[in-house]
């Protein structure tokens, strides 16, 4: 009797720890949302020491400290083995702190260890444009500062570093005006975002970007401004100008889904 | 009684004339055998047919006829008396009886019939009187009796006739009635009877005298006659066999008169030899056991002592060898003749025998003949090619040999290259042995090789034949060369243009075999069966195939012997190396790794009609395909490679170049002059080498800007007219000019610098160019994939399935594109080696899982399908889509690393290497000082020895850094390393001690060389290090436990066999494309 006693106790115990767990998580990332990222952090940290294997909680804890900004901290915190989304924060941690080295063997780490996970073209991506620009290592610094403010949502201080890398007729700037884009968007200015990659198209005619510019500026038109003839107008475009791109393909299907009559979603 | 006698008196008449007729028909007989024998010398014995005719004529004469007879004659004549005599004729004769039986005893006369007396003698008288009017006489034949006279008178005048005539004719005629002919008749004849060799000739002579001439003759033997009328004959006979002859006289008719006995010819009979054994003793060295042998062909080796023993069939008085060459006298007893010889020299011989009975006879012809001792014969194990001087200056060579009797000795003999004499080492003497094999190493460092120098070697082997002298038999003739590294840079080119010329018919041969299995497979699925027919043929193509793969592997080795080659030579030029090291790893991707495996279960459903036979054979296709794909990217790659490495080696050469020219620019400082022309003028021959190449690779580049620039580059160095100042630098050289032969090599060593920094500059810019396209692309290519891979992600099935009508159009254009990313990704990996054709396979792996997500979402509009499957399909395409930019993410970025693939352990050992170099360039300077330095140093000299001081210094402090760095740990984990490096480095500043203390001795030279082998000792560990971190790095794996194996006992006996098989059928020859497979095979036997 005293055992089962025992053992509805501990029960009890548990289920209302785990509804504490959840409560509190809830709470973080409610936090988290509202930006109010200093809350957020206690409530994470406190998650983390409460319940050390939640590894949501110490994501939550990363992404919070990125959004502070405190880079290093969020680089030494996490305190679990590392799950994918976890390893692609460090990823954007070492790039933000321009330890750009030791990227590519992190993200063959992530490749090798979630094989099948949603984070590895995101960072195949970053590992694409680390390939791309090995010369011009300030530059890239910049971009990744600017990248970093721009995941701080610290947006005009992104579009102001990232203008001067505008300038300059390289891979970094073909990129730059991507993540531009990108801010203009975020910033609900999808004019000025169409007017960036219009740019982007005339300076960088032979960029190997710019079936991807193209591909996205008819989805701004399509799913933005819904603009479903522009948007059809440039990605003619585009399959006669890069028939052989895969975007010029993408382009073809969403042509095709357009010509059934269905509407933009 | 008158009637009878009358009858009687008649009787006698008759009787009379039948005995005159009879005589005269006898005598007319005789005169006309008479006649005939005298005239025709018909042989006496011709009178005998006398005898029948008396019988006949006292037979036929009818000298007793009776009165009964007479009177039925005349009954027969007188037909009025026709039956009526004749009763009467016996009625008196019994009458007549009855008197004369009455006359005696009284008794009553016996009438045959019961007449009475009147009635008898009345009839009688009626007859008498009847007959007395008859001229009984008529039945008398006198007219025969006359007839026979009158011949009997003919012949006998005819005889008389003849007499008178030819009384010699007639007179012999007679004499031959009475007398045997050879009474009358001598027939001489030579030789009578006769015993004559066979074959021989006999001349028959034979002589008639006889009482008339014109006697022919005949002369027959065998079936043969000879017809002569003249009194002496004579002819000759071959006397081949026994033969019979006689003479006959002859008749002028042609009857033999006379004949000569039977006479033969008789062939000798000859002496036999009975039985004859020649008893071989063959030479000591064979050791072979005595042999006996019964035949005329007597076969042995030289100097076998050959005795003999024979028998006759009679006894022999004495017997003689006689040859050709020789003659001996024979031991002889009885019926046996005895004796020997030796052979040496190819003879025939026959016994002449004399018999007791001095009969003689010779036997028939014996043949002798030298059987040879074969050449021993000698196979080079190791290294059994040309190889560059090992890095050791120690070369393990192995040599095998077999001769039939044995061997005596091995020899290694090499030619060295500076006066063209052969030295001969003796390596190992052999006894009692047939078969041996060597293994020696010979230390290099006493030939003293310098570089571009080749010496060529060659093992021998000697057998023990004693007798005739040992005869040897030589291996290949072989070299060892001390390459430059302008030879070294060649060896890339050639390996690939090697590789290429081999691999273009093998791509063409692969083609077809991909065909012919497409035209099968074909077959298989229209008709659901194979025949007969269609099996072999897939057999065939699978022996191809199997065949094609092998002349893969054989390359594969062959380049990768090179590579060792060069990872043991003297040199080790870095870039070289990764150059056949590129060429390697290509020719290592032809081979799919399950093509073997499948080929294997082809096979085996082919024997056992399995059915599975059709799926083999499609995978077998592919794998065929996939090979034929692979072939044809290793020849772009290869021919690509080959561009490249040419207008590197241009940069690498003219930097050769250079060095030496800076060289000889010091020499011509110090050293005197018209010597000098000669490496001038080599120099020079370089240089319009490596022009005409430059113009060639101008000519052949697909590159326009490089061609541009190398065509400027060309242009400059026409303009430099380096020929001309190379004539100037060798006029000045003659001359003995020094200071404008330094400034002349001084202006031409400027040019040359330049030239080798554009050439440099050129190598270098193309080579970026080449990576930076390179890797560009494979950029392009990467994001390509990931903007797939991303726009994959997008369309996962939702639980609306309206929404999957446009999900299926996106999934197959994203289908699409990534067949067209495949295809660029396909086409590009021709282009580099950076670029993995497993990249293609797993884009295809991609491509077909999103064209079933595609038929699964197609068929999700229609009706219920599992989307989780089509998530997973989904899932599954965009790993291979990630995979595959993770690889070209991973190689573009080991491209565009600074020093390419080079780690830390490569920059360590290009600095041993150069200072090896360097240490050796100053040990040359060391040994043209005399030794010992006697009488002091002239200015020069001393001048150079200070130079080599100073050299040799930098070199000791470069060597000092560099161990500080790899004590520090710089270059990882080294054990022992530094332990070599340590004694180069107490053995330099030996050097340096004696240098300053002008102390060059002995000493200082073997230090020297101690310095060299040291850091050789060094660099060849790092080697072996770096080779062994990159081929045994593995990943530790479970492993089931072996059973224990219990050997055969006869493995090595049966292992021994097999090797001498081996080299057996090594010796009898074996097609050129087998060797390679075939000295791996004895290097591994070697090694277990």
């Amino acid at each position: 009797m005293k055992r089962i006693s025992l053992l509805i106790l501990f029960q009890s115990v548990f289920v209302l720890m785990l509804f504490a767990q959840n409560d509190l998580l809830k709470l973080a990332e409610n936090q988290f949302h509202n930006k109010n990222y200093e809350d957020a952090k206690k409530s994470y940290q406190l998650l983390t020491k409460q319940f050390v294997n939640n590894e949501v909680a110490w994501f939550g804890l990363q992404n919070t400290y990125i959004k502070l900004g405190d880079l290093k901290t969020a680089q030494k915190a996490i305190n679990i083995e590392l799950s994918d989304r976890l390893l692609w924060g460090q990823i954007r941690i070492l790039f933000y702190l321009k330890q750009f080295d030791t990227i590519p063997q992190m993200i063959f780490d992530l490749a090798r260890k979630y094989p099948k996970s949603e984070y590895i073209n995101d960072a195949l991506d970053l590992g694409i444009l680390l390939t791309s620009v090995k010369n011009d290592s300030n530059a890239l610094k910049k971009y990744s500062d600017a990248l970093f403010q721009y995941e701080m949502d610290n947006y005009d201080k992104a579009i102001n570093i990232i203008k001067p890398l505008l300038i300059e007729p390289n891979i970094v700037a073909e990129y730059s005006y991507l993540l531009l884009a990108k801010l203009y968007v975020t910033k609900k200015e999808v004019n000025q975002a169409i007017a960036t990659l219009n740019e982007f198209s005339v300076k960088f005619n032979k960029s190997r970007l710019l079936p991807k510019v193209k591909y996205e500026m008819g989805i701004i038109y399509f799913e933005i401004l819904q603009d479903t003839i522009k948007a059809k107008d440039i990605w003619e475009d585009l399959i006669s100008d890069f028939p052989e791109s895969p975007q010029s393909f993408f382009a073809r299907s969403r042509l095709a889904v357009l010509g059934r009559g269905q509407q933009p979603k | 009684m008158e009637l009878y006698k009358i009858l009687n008196n008649l009787r006698k008449k008759i009787v009379v004339n039948q005995i005159l007729f009879s005589i005269l028909l006898f005598c007319t007989v005789i005169l006309f055998l008479l006649l005939i024998t005298i005239s025709l010398f018909v042989t006496r014995w011709f009178f005998l047919v006398l005898i029948p005719i008396s019988v006949y004529i006292v037979y036929k004469g009818n000298f007793g006829i009776s009165i009964k007879d007479i009177g039925r004659k005349i009954e027969q004549h007188f037909p009025s008396v026709h039956n009526k005599l004749i009763p009467v004729v016996e009625l008196i004769l019994e009458h007549i009886v009855n008197n004369f039986v009455n006359k005696g005893s009284r008794q009553k006369s016996f009438r045959k019939e019961q007449y009475s007396e009147d009635l008898i003698c009345a009839s009688i008288d009626q007859m008498q009187q009847q007959i007395a009017n008859l001229d009984l006489t008529q039945i008398i034949n006198y007219t025969k009796t006359k007839l026979v006279g009158i011949i009997f008178i003919i012949l006998l005048l005819a005889v008389f006739f003849l007499r008178i005539i030819t009384p010699q004719h007639f007179s012999f005629g007679w004499q031959l009635i009475f007398n045997p002919p050879q009474k009358l008749i001598s027939l001489i004849v030579t030789p009578g009877d006769i015993f004559v060799d066979k074959d021989s000739v006999v001349k028959i002579h034979y002589q008639i005298k006889a009482p008339i001439s014109s006697l022919p003759s005949e002369l027959s033997f065998q079936s043969k006659k000879y017809f002569t009328k003249d009194y002496i004959y004579e002819t000759e006979i071959l006397a081949n066999q026994n033969i019979n002859y006689q003479i006959r006289i002859k008749s002028p008719i042609g009857l033999t008169i006379m004949k000569s006995p039977l006479y033969r010819i008789e062939l000798f009979k000859p002496i036999e030899i009975k039985e004859i054994v020649f008893k071989y003793n063959y030479p000591a060295y064979t050791k072979l056991s005595t042999s006996n042998n019964y035949g005329s062909e007597i076969y042995a080796l030289k100097g076998t002592k050959v005795e003999f023993v024979g028998t006759t069939n009679i006894p022999l008085k004495n017997a003689l060898r006689i040859g050709r060459y020789e003659l001996d006298s024979l031991e002889t007893r009885k019926n046996e003749f005895k004796g020997s010889f030796t052979i040496n020299v190819d003879d025939s011989f026959r016994f002449i025998l004399h018999g007791a009975d001095n009969r003689q006879g010779k036997s028939n012809w014996y043949r002798i003949r030298v059987a040879n001792d074969e050449l021993p014969f000698i196979k080079m194990l190791l290294p059994a090619r040309d190889i560059d001087l090992p890095v050791s200056m120690k070369l393990l060579i192995g040599m095998y040999a077999v001769d039939d009797f044995g061997l005596s000795r091995f020899e290694l003999k090499y030619t060295n290259p500076r006066n063209n004499e052969t030295t001969n080492i003796r390596l190992k003497t052999i006894i009692n042995k047939s078969e041996d094999s060597l293994f020696y190493l010979w230390d290099l460092s006493k030939v003293n090789l310098l570089p571009g120098e080749k010496i060529s070697y060659y093992g021998v082997v000697y057998d023990n034949d004693a007798v005739s002298g040992y005869k040897s038999a030589q291996t290949e003739i072989y070299s060892i060369r001390f390459p430059t590294l302008a030879e070294i840079y060649d060896k890339t080119t050639e390996t690939n243009q090697t590789a290429i010329d081999r691999l273009s018919p093998l791509t063409v041969k692969q083609e077809q075999l991909s065909n012919e299995l497409e035209r099968l497979s074909e077959h298989i699925k229209k008709f659901r069966e194979m025949g007969w027919e269609e099996k072999s043929k897939l057999q065939e193509i699978i022996n191809r195939q199997e065949e094609l793969m092998a002349n893969i592997r054989a390359l594969q080795q062959e380049i990768n012997n090179v590579m060792t080659d060069l990872s043991q030579g003297l040199i080790l030029d870095k870039e070289t190396m990764e150059q056949l090291e590129k060429i390697s790893n290509i020719l290592n991707e032809i081979l799919p790794e399950e093509i073997k495996q499948n080929l294997e279960k082809l096979k085996q459903a082919i024997l056992e009609k399995n059915p599975e036979l059709s799926k083999a054979l499609e995978n077998v296709k592919l794998s065929s395909e996939e090979m034929k794909q692979a072939l044809q990217r290793a020849l772009e790659l290869l021919k690509k490679i080959q561009q490249e490495e040419a207008i590197s080696n241009l940069a690498r050469k003219a930097e050769e170049i250079y060095k030496q020219q800076s060289q000889l620019n010091e020499r011509i400082i110090q050293e005197k002059l018209p010597p000098l022309v000669v490496p001038q003028t080599a120099i020079g021959k370089e240089i319009a080498q490596l022009q005409e190449e430059m113009k060639m690779i101008e000519k052949n580049i697909d590159d326009s800007l490089i061609q541009r620039e190398l065509m400027n580059i060309l242009q400059e160095l026409t303009e430099m007219q380096l020929q001309d100042q190379i004539n100037n630098i060798n006029n000045s050289l003659n001359n003995n000019n020094r200071q404008a032969a330094k400034n002349n090599a001084g202006n031409l060593l400027k040019n040359l610098q330049t030239l080798k920094e554009n050439l440099k500059n050129l190598a270098d810019k193309y080579k970026q160019k080449q990576q930076e396209i390179v890797t560009t692309k494979m950029i392009q290519i990467a994001g390509e994939l990931n903007a797939i891979s991303q726009e994959q992600e997008k369309i996962k099935p939702s639980q609306n399935r309206e929404d999957f009508r446009e999900l299926v159009i996106r999934q197959q254009r994203i289908s699409e594109s990534v067949s067209l990313v495949a295809e660029t990704l396909a086409k590009w990996s021709g282009q580099s080696l950076f670029i993995s054709p497993k990249w293609v396979q797993e884009i295809a792996r991609a491509i077909i899982n999103m064209e079933n997500a595609a038929k699964l979402l197609e068929e999700a509009v229609h009706m219920n399908v599992d989307t989780k499957t089509i998530h997973n399909l989904q899932k599954d395409a965009i790993y291979s889509l990630d995979i595959v930019t993770l690889q070209i993410l991973r190689q573009a970025m080991l491209a565009q690393q600074p020093a390419g693939m080079k780690g830390g352990l490569e920059s360590l050992l290009e600095a041993l290497s150069q200072m090896t170099a360097d240490q050796m360039s100053l040990g040359q300077g060391i040994a043209s000082i005399p030794i010992p330095i006697a009488g002091g140093l002239t200015a020069e000299q001393l001048e150079q020895l200070n130079r080599l001081m100073s050299l040799q210094s930098q070199l000791r402090s470069q060597l000092e850094q560099l161990l500080q760095e790899i004590n520090s740990g710089n270059y990882g984990d080294l054990p022992g390393m530094t332990g070599s490096m340590q004694g180069a480095l107490e053995d330099m500043k030996g050097i340096e001690k004696d240098l300053s203390e002008l102390n060059v001795s002995r000493q200082t030279i073997e230090r020297q060389e101690k310095v060299i082998e040291r850091l050789l000792d060094a660099q060849r560990s790092i080697r072996q290090k770096d080779y062994s971190e990159k081929r045994e790095r593995q990943i530790g794996k479970n492993y089931t436990e072996r059973p224990t194996i219990i050997l055969d006992r006869s493995l090595g006996e049966s292992n021994k066999q097999l090797r001498e098989e081996l080299l057996r059928s090594l010796r009898e020859g074996y097609p050129k494309e087998y060797e390679v497979m075939i000295k791996n095979y004895f290097e591994l036997i070697m090694q277990e």
